[in-house]
């Protein structure tokens, strides 16, 4: 296993792309939340507030930003290697498939954890530093030293690992990217306005990505049930991608 | 390290691409792997690479090659023309392939100088010439110094200097004692290349030798003389076989020149000319086959015609 994923490491560090992503995955969120907090913070009507007088934006609700941008390293996982005709050297190097599938998770899944704690980390100083650049003093927003920022940076990962599967089940790079961004952000919240027609109440533990931001958000095993759910979901993905990764061309 | 590929077979839809394909791949010699467009050449290849799935097996040193613990100790492989990402340098690609045999840094500086690369070590291959990317296919291939070498087309986009300089290495990889086996549509490349050919066609084994024994099995013996009647019977009566060319010659296939020559001495029919004709590389090719072409062409004179 150690020549897999060592392979899979140069493979995922040697494009540039890759350090742009989590660089942006971190930085843009993390001037949103700066810029909102000021904007906020130095409103002349704003009253309210924590005790120390700054607002804040909380962390969770940039978490599918950060996920949306980190997705093309997911799906450039198996998306690059299938574009260049590289997946043949890939596995004329390594032969046994399962290896190189499980190379290619565990490296996803470590850089998308680097990345996530970065993105977070940048999302709070930029909540600290909002008021204080309004002159609301500095306010530290430690809730994502807790499980709230160990929900996140699953979210974040699994997110990523769902653009992964599905790169891998259709060997398209763009879809990869693109479906899971549109579930999120359109589909989803479509369905949702639905089910609130219907008084569908269960529709959250149904729904991945809107299940899994209720869960990053939420208390107690509520919050770690929906990212279940959500794992699931990249299961019922990554296990058709995975068989058909054993028996297809490559 | 030879390779035995046994009962190779894999069809697309209702097409048989290759169809219960079986050959060796000795070592020490340069093996040419000829057919036309079509045959079936890198469907075999991507099959004895476990990369297609199909019917049949390829051993490697008597194994599959999955078990062995090394791929790339065993075998280097160049099958795509740009078999590489455009934005990651070429000694970055080569540093990935490294990793499964742990090369040092100096094995990759060693191949990218043996394949004129090192200039251009640092850059990133996006606009590499084709030819380029030919030499880091094959830096790659060699990186792990493979058992068995297996190229698909290596030579295309190469300048004629290029060419020379892969025949030359080719030559003196497999004298290392190392199995070579190359396509090529080259035939008169691979007949200076190749010491062993294996042909296909429709993906079925139509030839498996040395070039020597194709080529004889299609070489005769031209012999002009006066009484060319009384001279075919002769050849006739001592087993060769004689086909009438022109007025007064013959074209003997299964007997040597000097057993043409003494015949028609113990005849006493004078003779006026005495060839050996050796079939080249491509004349065996185009027989072998001649009917076996995908897509081909029609004949050049239906250019010029104008429907009346």
């Amino acid at each position: 296993m150690s020549g897999p994923l060592a392979y899979e490491w140069v493979r995922i560090s040697t494009v540039r792309s890759t350090w742009a992503l989590i660089l942006v995955g971190a930085l843009v969120p993390a001037a949103l939340v700066l810029f909102v907090t000021w904007l906020v913070n130095s409103a002349d009507d704003f009253q309210g507030g924590p005790p120390d007088g700054g607002a804040t934006t909380g962390f969770s609700g940039f978490l599918p930003l950060v996920a949306a941008v980190l997705c093309t390293i997911g799906a450039a996982s198996f998306g690059q290697e299938y574009r260049h005709g590289l997946i043949r050297i890939t596995l004329a190097t390594y032969p046994r498939r399962s290896t190189v599938f499980a190379a290619k998770v565990i490296m996803v899944v470590l850089i998308v954890i680097l990345a996530a704690i970065l993105a977070i980390a940048c999302i709070v100083v930029a909540n600290a530093l909002g008021p204080a650049i309004a002159g609301k003093g500095v306010t530290w927003d430690t809730s994502a030293l807790g499980p709230p920022g160990l929900r996140g940076i699953i979210y974040v990962v699994i997110f990523v690992l769902m653009a992964f599967a599905l790169t891998a089940l259709t060997r398209n790079q763009p879809l990869g990217i693109i479906v899971p961004v549109v579930m999120a952000v359109l589909i989803e919240p479509i369905i949702q306005t639905v089910a609130l027609v219907q008084e569908w109440t269960w529709i959250d533990w149904v729904l991945p990505f809107t299940g899994a931001t209720a869960g990053v958000g939420g208390d107690g095993l509520e919050a770690w049930g929906h990212l279940g759910v959500f794992f699931l979901w990249f299961l019922v993905l990554a296990i058709p991608a995975w068989v058909l990764f054993l028996r297809r061309d490559a | 390290m030879a390779v035995i590929a046994e009962g190779l077979g894999k069809s697309f839809g209702s097409v048989r691409a290759v169809d219960d394909l079986s050959f060796e791949v000795p070592d020490g010699v340069v093996t040419g792997f000829l057919g036309p467009n079509g045959a079936g050449k890198s469907t075999t290849m991507r099959l004895m690479l476990g990369l297609d799935r199909g019917q049949g097996r390829t051993l490697f040193d008597g194994k599959p090659l999955i078990e062995h613990p090394h791929a790339s100790e065993v075998v280097g492989t160049h099958l795509d023309a740009r078999p590489f990402l455009p934005g990651r340098t070429a000694r970055d690609h080569l540093r990935m392939l490294a990793t499964d045999a742990r090369l040092p840094a100096s094995r990759i500086d060693e191949v990218l100088a043996m394949v004129g690369l090192t200039e251009v070590a640092n850059k990133r291959p996006k606009s590499f010439s084709l030819g380029m990317a030919q030499r880091l296919g094959l830096a790659g291939a060699v990186l792990a110094s493979p058992g068995v070498l297996m190229l698909d087309e290596p030579a295309n986009g190469l300048d004629p200097q290029s060419i020379q300089w892969l025949r030359e290495f080719l030559r003196s990889y497999a004298a290392e004692g190392n199995a070579v086996l190359v396509s090529s549509h080259l035939l008169s490349e691979m007949q200076v290349m190749a010491q062993h050919v294996v042909v296909i066609a429709r993906g079925r084994l139509v030839a498996d030798g040395t070039i020597e024994e194709l080529v004889s099995e299609r070489s005769d013996v031209l012999v002009r003389s006066d009484d060319p009647a009384r001279l075919a019977d002769a050849l006739r009566a001592a087993g060769g076989l004689v086909e009438r060319e022109g007025d007064d010659g013959l074209a003997v296939t299964g007997m040597s020149t000097d057993d043409v020559g003494r015949r028609a001495f113990d005849a006493g029919i004078a003779v006026r000319e005495l060839s050996r004709r050796r079939a080249s590389l491509e004349e065996t090719f185009m027989e072998l086959t001649g009917d076996a072409q995908e897509f081909a062409f029609g004949p050049t004179g239906a250019a010029g015609e104008v429907p009346s």
